[in-house]
């Protein structure tokens, strides 16, 4: 019986950048279009600890100037063991179309 | 014999004073340590999800389109610390505001007016010495829609290995003040763990 190939990784959503070191990956983001653009997303944990890590979303507008918000405020997550959380996007502004998350190791839990 | 002593007494203080330079600490890449209280990552931590969670459900969607008017109402701490509550509440209402989908008004509140000028400044009305083209007419004050009141709640217990775990809870109503129906509601734990020995206020 011949041996299926396994379907190709989607391409790396460069909105969610992940820092080597945090332990984690992420799938691509999943987007709700309107307003406020609402979306998540998910970062699995492959290995056997629980990983701290702290994320940081900043939001944008159209023309690619940062939106000062508490909604950009680190958050700070532990994704369990072999399992996986979800970081939650929340447009803070109508202006608000574009954004990047960034995810790192927590140092401080 | 006078100046000797003096010059001992501030050697002696002098040595006892804290080696520990003071820096500035920057939100964004704050790596101090975290405490059992309640510090201002966990407010914005706090306000930023509840925030979240308020935009999300579509509780401040007006049908018919435009802003609601919110007013702030009893805000009650209920921890063993002391919490300005107005404090919290500014990172809750300056998102907000920034949305789009709703305004405040100041000129009432649970405890009074937040700035009590709206009214004196009606006063003037009688006055010739003011240009009564800027003196607010009766009627134009818009009554509050909504209104956000909330509570901040604290649990400690002792754990099976002596340490101490301490739940706080941020809860907030948002409610429709024509019906009193409460439109939204949301609850954002903050849960630490910390020695038995370290007292949380």
């Amino acid at each position: 019986m011949p041996i299926q190939a396994q379907p190709p990784l989607p391409p790396p959503d460069t909105r969610v950048y992940v820092t080597p070191d945090a332990g984690v990956y992420a799938d691509p983001a999943i987007l709700r279009p309107g307003y406020p653009i609402q979306g998540s997303v998910r970062l699995i944990n492959p290995t056997s600890t629980d990983l701290a890590i702290k994320q940081t979303t900043d939001w944008f507008d159209a023309s690619g100037l940062h939106i000062t918000t508490v909604l950009s405020a680190p958050e700070r997550m532990v994704v369990p063991r072999l399992g996986d959380a979800y970081i939650k996007l929340v447009a803070p502004t109508p202006n608000a179309v574009q954004f990047q998350v960034r995810v790192e190791p927590d140092l401080i839990n | 014999m006078f100046k000797y002593l003096s010059i001992l007494i501030l050697l002696v203080l002098g040595g006892c004073a804290s080696t520990t330079q003071t820096t500035k600490i920057d939100p964004r890449a704050d790596r101090s340590a975290i405490g059992a209280g309640l510090d201002s990552r966990d407010f914005e931590d706090a306000a930023s999800k509840v925030v979240k969670s308020m935009l999300a459900s579509g509780a401040l969607d007006k049908p018919a389109g435009g802003r609601y008017v919110l007013v702030i109402s009893r805000i009650t701490n209920d921890t063993m610390q002391r919490i300005d509550t107005d404090q919290l509440i500014k990172l809750i209402r300056v998102p907000l505001l920034q949305s789009g989908k709703v305004v405040f008004t100041t000129a009432i509140g649970a405890r009074g007016p937040e700035d009590s000028m709206s009214m004196q400044v009606r006063d003037l009305r009688a006055s010739k010495e003011f240009n009564q083209a800027n003196v607010a007419k009766q009627g134009q004050m818009v009554a509050p829609e909504m209104s956000l009141s909330g509570k901040f709640l604290q649990n400690n217990n002792t754990l099976g290995d002596g340490s101490q775990r301490i739940d706080y809870s941020f809860q907030l109503t948002l409610t429709d003040l024509k019906t009193g129906l409460a439109f939204w509601e949301g609850s954002e734990p903050i849960t630490k763990q910390t020695s038995g020995k370290t007292v949380s206020w």
